[in-house]
């Protein structure tokens, strides 16, 4: 073991300071209140983003999607979860998307905007099928050496 | 953080299972630990590995943060292919069985991978590895040390520093006490425990929540999931595949449990652990297309597995899961610990910097490499850089440039210690330039591509014929 034990306590202390850090917890406020909603990006080429909040969010916040700037159609509606101040949106296919926090009186949120725009199949396919050539070239490979040195062994 | 803010255990509750893990490994590991007599015995577990050790340590070591955390968050970001390319990681494992085997007939005396790049390709060669193995082996070493404060964020809502600094105090400290003996015959239990705890979890989720209802809700508000042909997912499938392939060819800790294991056993030993390993990350990443269905959105992609997990199960399900995912993480960060720090000790320090060294003070070193190692990756976590999957497959840019120059190393005596250097520094270049131009989900596929380019042309051009015996000598004079 190592002899250096004063070294050993300063970094148990430390350990013990993290310890000291508190989890955040759920504002719950009666008061009007605006958001700040912002995107991971402007564009996502595989269709994820990250939804930001500016502030804790409060207990039953929802999130509306629309395709209309307008959001005259609301196409989905996702409840925030948990006390995290970001949200993990998928799945989603090329197109226009916008988003705000569901307004109800006492809340309300700027509208924030992306686009969705995956690869090229062209790109996709490319890089798939040369892959595979790579694979099943490396696979040829490792057997046939393999086979080969076993022979050269039950030869010597 | 209290039960009723959404979190599925208690903050206390969380710090409790964390404090008795930690005693029981850290006791376990101290017990083994009692073998080690010499430098060997502590690095190699005294080369005497049997099978049901070797099997259970190969599929341990491999389920990891990237099964557990990554695989859900590929599966939530990319759909159905995220599931399955991701099992298709275990390639790695089964390809490495034939090479594990000649690995143990070319260095029986061997120690580290960089001992075998050093001896059949030369200094400049080892000296482009041993960067690619540092890059690598800190990219997974914080990656695991990320994914426990994120395990422990997910599931208690404690501080991220809290789970992400008590995973690695524990680790250092069996790690540090009980050498590979200790890693591997934690890795056994751990391996139980994961086998166990997937199936638990995988069996809860179909019962709780019915497959037709979570395809319903991806079906139509998460389209590009199902989507067969979503092109940043079919440009992921071969970089993952690349990707786990070079991280086990090039990586030490699969090489030390190749030298470890006895006898003919590590060609098996490989293979049965790819065949076990192939179906968790379908069941881990599976559980991740149930999230819009439940309404949970993670704050960060790779969060996604225990909240599901734990929303669905509730309290018991909850602490299944971080059980299963602790164990899967601490099977590879002490597995990561140990072989580094002999690759530090070995290649470095005694081959370089102390030949002279004796079998104690290299012991000694080790343990100190060991817990250098821990506190600069506890240092790297401190800061949550990115997610868990950009993360590791930055390292695939890396490792996915040894692939072709290991093999061919292995078993061809034409390619020379230029081309190997040239192909492993130009890949990993190009798999960097695509990680950082396209995305992270071609970052091993660039890099492998140009790398095999360029070994190829070493074989076309290159009239050396290696001598094999060069392996085992230069070991025996040591």
């Amino acid at each position: 073991m190592p002899k250096n034990y004063g070294f050993i306590i300063h970094i148990a202390l430390l350990f013990f300071i993290t310890l000291l850090a508190r989890p955040a917890s759920a504002q719950d406020v009666t008061d009007a209140t605006t958001y700040q909603l912002t995107l991971s990006s402007e564009l996502s080429r595989e269709g994820y983003f990250v939804v930001t909040l500016d502030q804790l969010p409060q207990k039953g916040l929802r999130i509306q999607q629309s395709s209309d700037v307008d959001f005259a159609v609301i196409d989905s509606e996702f409840a925030w979860f948990g006390d995290f101040e970001k949200m993990t949106l998928t799945g989603f296919s090329d197109g226009d998307y916008y988003f705000r926090i569901k307004p109800d009186g006492r809340l309300q949120s700027n509208v924030a905007t992306i686009q969705v725009a995956h690869y090229p199949g062209w790109q996709a396919y490319s890089l798939f099928f040369i892959g595979l050539g790579l694979f099943v070239l490396l696979v040829t490979l490792i057997i046939s050496l393999h086979l080969r040195s076993l022979k050269h062994q039950e030869e010597a | 953080m209290s039960e009723t803010s959404g979190f599925a255990l208690s903050s206390s509750l969380g710090l409790t299972l964390v404090a008795l893990f930690g005693v029981a490994w850290i006791i376990f590991g101290w017990y083994l630990g009692r073998a080690n007599k010499t430098h060997e015995d502590f690095a190699l577990a005294g080369r005497n590995v049997g099978f049901a050790l070797a099997a259970a340590t190969a599929m341990a070591t491999w389920v990891t943060s990237n099964t557990t955390l990554v695989a859900p968050q590929l599966t939530y970001q990319f759909g159905v292919w995220g599931m399955v390319g991701y099992s298709f990681a275990a390639l790695g494992l089964i390809l490495f069985a034939p090479l594990a085997a000649r690995i143990k007939r070319l260095m029986p005396h061997g120690y580290t991978s960089g001992d075998f790049v050093r001896l059949r390709y030369g200094r400049f060669a080892w000296f482009v590895f041993i960067i690619i193995s540092v890059v690598y082996a800190f990219g997974w070493l914080v990656s695991l040390g990320m994914a426990g404060g994120i395990l422990l964020e997910a599931l208690s809502g404690l501080d991220y520093h809290i789970g992400m600094t008590s995973i690695l105090v524990i680790c250092v400290g069996y790690t540090l006490f009980g050498g590979l003996r200790a890693v591997i015959a934690t890795d056994f239990i751990q391996a139980l425990i994961i086998i166990i705890g997937v199936v638990l979890i995988a069996w809860f989720l179909i019962d709780t929540v019915s497959l037709e209802s979570i395809h319903h809700e991806v079906q139509a508000n998460h389209p590009q999931l199902l989507d067969l042909l979503f092109p940043a997912a079919i440009m992921f499938l071969f970089n993952n595949v690349f990707f786990g392939l070079g991280e086990i060819f090039h990586s030490n800790v699969w090489w030390s449990r190749a030298l470890a294991f006895k006898g003919p056993v590590a060609f098996k030993a490989f293979l049965l652990g790819g065949l076990l390993w192939l179906p968790i990350p379908i069941v881990t990443g599976f559980i991740a297309l149930a999230a819009p269905q439940l309404g949970i959105f993670p704050p960060s992609a790779d969060m996604v597995g225990p909240m599901v997990a734990a929303e669905v199960l509730g309290k018991i399900g909850a602490v299944v899961v971080f059980i299963v995912v602790f164990s899967a993480l601490a099977s590879s960060l002490d597995s990561l610990l140990a072989a580094t720090s002999d690759l530090i000790t070995r290649d470095i320090y005694h081959k370089t910097i102390n030949p002279e060294a004796g079998d104690r003070h290299l012991m000694r070193f080790n343990r100190y490499s060991i817990l250098g190692l821990g506190i600069v990756t506890w240092l790297f976590c401190l800061p949550k850089i990115a997610t868990l999957g950009a993360l590791l497959n930055f390292a695939g840019a890396f490792v996915a440039s040894t692939i072709f120059p290991i093999v061919l190393g292995l078993y061809q005596r034409r390619l020379g210690g230029r081309f190997a250097a040239a192909a492993m520094a130009l890949g990993t270049i190009s798999g960097l330039i695509g990680y950082f131009v396209i995305g992270f989900y071609v970052a091993a596929l660039l890099s492998c591509i140009v790398s095999a380019t360029l070994c190829g042309l070493g074989l076309l051009l290159s009239r050396q014929r290696f001598d094999w015996q060069t392996l085992n000598e230069a070991e025996e004079r040591n």
